[in-house]
C-alpha cells in the first residue's frame, strides 16, 4: 500500500511547508478536470513527472502505488468505452464501443491515474504530523464558523500514530490465534466472518486500553485541546514556498490555455 | 520432535526501502526434552527466530528442519505443526476474547475438533498445570489481575497438547510472587517432557531455568553453549549490554573485594553454600 504512506527523504519538495504541498495538490486536482483535451494533461504530467523527480521518489514507488487501484480505473475505462454514444466502432451484441467512448475513457484514464500519483505524492513527501500540522494552519480561519480545526488536526495526528501500532497489534493477536489453531482462511462468509471474532475482539480491548493511557497520559501533561496552547514547531513560508508557488501557478496556467 | 535451524536468513519487507534483514545465517538445534533460552538485546532477531519454530514465519534463505522435515514444503503441514509447537506470544493476555476463561482455554482443543470430553478434560488439565484455581473457570478473563490473565492465555497454548513449548518473555510485567509461581510451573512442565524455548531479558529466570542459552546479536548467533559456560563470559555479555545473574554478580563483586569465591554462582543457594564454605575455611567468622 503505497496510498498514504510517507516516504522519508531531505529532498526539496519534501522541505517545503505542508500549506504550500496541501494547496498545491488541491489547486492540481481542480486544473485536472477543468483541463479537455490531452494537451492540457500532457503539461499536467510533465509538472508530475518533475515534482516526483525533485522529491527523489523511484517511479517503482509511484507505480506500486496504483496497482490497488488499477482495478477501478480499468472498468471506468471499459463503461466509458462502452456507455458513451456516438459513431460505433465495434459491436459486440447489445455492447457498442464508440470513437467518442474511446475518446473519453482515455480522458477518464489519464484523470485518475494522474490524481493518484500527484495525491500519494503529498503523502510520500510529507511526514504525518506536518500534513496534519497544516491542516491545522489552513483550517484556522474556518474556526470562526464552527470548525473544530484543532481538534480535528489532532484527532488526525493520533489516528495516523496509531494505523502502524494497531496494524502490528492485529498481526500478532492473528498469529498467536493461529497457533492456537485458528483459521482465518478457509470457509465460506459466515465461517469466515464468525473466525474474525477471536481476533476483533482483543484488537478493540487493546485500542480501547491504549485510548485510555493515551488519554491519561495526555492529562498529566496538562493538555485541554487547542485553546491558548503555543506550538514546538511553527510553519513559516520561504523563498523555497514562493518559487513552487510560481512554478505551479505557470503550469497550471499553461495546462488551462492550451 | 528435534527442531533445527539451518543457515536461515530472514528479511522483512524485501525489495522496499524499508528492507531489514532480522536473521543473517542462524543455525540452532533443539533436541527433545530441552529447556532452551534465547538472549540478546533489543532488536537482535530473537522474536523473529521463535516465530521460524513452528511456520509462523519461513526463511528467506535456509531452511527449517522439524522432526527431518522441511518447514513450509504444504500448508496442511504447516498447520499441524502449530499443534504440535504450541507458541506463548509476549504478553498473551492480550489475545483473551471469549466470554469466560473455560471457553477461552477451550479455543484451541475445539480447533482441533475434538469431542467435549476430551475438550473438558484438556481444559481441567491445562489450568491446573498452571495453577488456576477451579472456580475461576467460570468468570470472564477480562476480569482477573493481570496475572491470573497471563496463566489463562498460557493455559490456552498448553491445552493444544503439543510437544514443543516456545515462550517470548513469559515473566514480563509480572509481581515477584507471579513470576516466582509460573517459574516453578514452566520448571514442572519441562520434566514432564514437554521441550521449552523461552525468550527472555530475565538472567534470573534463564539461572533458574534453562540448561542451554543462545545469544543472538544483530541476527546472528554469537554464542551457543551450556548456561554456566555462558555466564562465566561476563565480559562477552557485558559488551553485548547483557547482564549475569544477580548473586553471579554479588560473587565478582566479592572476588575484587579479595574474597575466594567461585565465580559460577547462578541462584542465591549456591551463592550461600559457597559462601558459607569460604568463610568457614578462612578465620573471618571467629572474629
Amino acid at each position: 500500500m503505497t496510498i498514504g504512506q510517507y516516504l522519508p527523504g531531505e529532498s526539496p519538495v519534501h522541505r517545503l511547508d505542508p500549506r504550500t504541498k496541501i494547496l498545491g495538490v488541491l489547486a492540481y486536482v481542480i486544473i485536472l478536470f477543468l483541463v479537455k483535451d490531452f494537451l492540457g494533461y500532457g503539461i499536467m504530467a510533465i509538472i508530475t513527472a518533475l515534482t516526483a523527480s525533485a522529491a527523489r521518489i523511484p517511479v517503482k514507488m509511484l507505480i506500486r502505488g496504483l496497482r490497488p487501484v488499477l482495478f477501478i480505473i480499468i472498468l471506468t475505462v471499459a463503461l466509458n468505452a462502452i456507455m458513451t454514444p456516438g459513431e460505433v466502432l465495434y459491436r459486440l451484441g447489445p455492447l457498442a464501443v464508440t470513437r467518442e467512448g474511446l475518446f473519453q475513457a482515455a480522458m477518464m484514464a489519464c484523470r485518475l491515474l494522474l490524481l493518484i500519483v500527484t495525491t500519494s505524492m503529498l503523502t510520500l513527501t510529507t511526514a504525518p504530523i506536518d500534513l496534519t500540522d497544516g491542516l491545522e494552519y489552513l483550517m484556522g480561519p474556518f474556526r470562526r464558523i464552527g470548525v473544530p480545526a484543532h481538534e480535528l488536526a489532532m484527532m488526525m495526528t493520533i489516528a495516523l500514530r496509531f494505523i502502524p501500532t494497531l496494524l502490528d497489534e492485529a498481526e500478532r493477536i492473528m498469529k498467536a490465534q493461529m497457533a492456537r489453531g485458528a483459521d482465518f482462511q478457509s470457509g465460506g462468509f459466515v465461517q469466515r466472518a464468525k473466525s474474525m471474532v477471536p481476533l476483533l475482539v482483543p484488537l478493540f480491548v487493546s485500542a480501547f486500553r491504549r485510548a485510555d493511557d493515551l488519554a491519561l497520559a495526555m492529562e498529566a501533561r496538562c493538555y485541554r485541546g487547542g485553546e491558548g496552547r503555543s506550538r514546538f514547531k511553527i510553519l513559516r513560508l520561504g523563498s523555497r514556498d514562493v518559487a513552487a508557488g510560481v512554478f505551479m501557478a505557470a503550469g497550471f496556467a499553461v495546462a488551462l490555455v492550451v | 520432535m528435534p527442531i533445527a535451524l539451518e543457515n536461515v536468513t530472514y528479511v522483512y519487507a524485501p525489495d522496499t526501502p524499508w528492507e531489514q534483514e532480522a536473521l543473517s545465517g542462524v543455525s540452532v538445534e533443539v533436541q527433545d526434552g530441552d529447556f532452551l533460552g534465547i538472549v540478546g538485546p533489543t532488536g537482535s532477531g530473537k522474536s523473529t527466530l521463535i516465530q521460524h519454530m513452528n511456520g509462523l514465519l519461513l526463511p528467506t534463505h535456509g531452511r527449517v528442519l522439524v522432526d527431518g522435515e522441511e518447514v513450509g514444503k504444504d500448508r496442511k503441514a504447516l498447520r499441524a505443526l502449530r499443534r504440535k509447537v504450541g507458541m506463548v506470544f509476549q504478553y498473551p493476555e492480550h489475545q483473551l476474547f471469549e466470554e469466560t476463561v473455560e471457553a477461552d482455554i477451550a479455543f484451541g482443543p475445539k480447533n482441533l475438533g475434538l469431542d467435549s470430553d476430551e475438550i473438558a478434560e484438556r481444559v481441567r488439565w491445562a489450568a491446573t498445570s498452571v495453577g488456576l484455581p477451579d472456580d475461576i473457570l467460570e468468570r470472564s478473563p477480562f476480569e482477573l489481575s493481570g496475572g491470573q490473565m497471563r496463566r489463562v492465555a498460557i493455559a490456552g497454548v498448553l491445552a493444544m497438547r503439543g510437544t514443543v513449548l516456545i515462550l517470548d518473555e513469559p515473566t514480563s510485567g509480572l509481581d515477584p510472587r507471579g513470576r516466582a509461581g509460573l517459574v516453578e510451573q514452566l520448571k514442572r512442565l519441562n520434566r514432564a517432557g514437554i521441550t521449552m524455548i523461552m525468550v527472555s531479558h530475565s538472567m534470573e529466570d534463564m539461572a533458574q531455568l534453562v540448561n542451554r542459552i543462545v545469544v543472538l546479536s544483530e541476527g546472528k548467533v554469537v554464542i551457543d553453549d551450556s548456561k554456566r559456560a555462558v555466564f562465566s563470559r561476563l565480559e562477552d555479555l557485558a559488551n553485548l549490554s547483557l547482564d549475569v545473574p544477580r548473586v553471579t554478580n554479588v560473587m565478582l563483586e566479592m572476588r575484587r573485594a579479595g574474597l575466594p569465591v567461585p565465580l559460577d554462582v547462578l541462584t542465591v543457594n549456591e551463592g550461600i553454600e559457597a559462601l558459607c564454605q569460604v568463610l568457614r575455611g578462612s578465620d573471618i567468622v571467629e572474629e
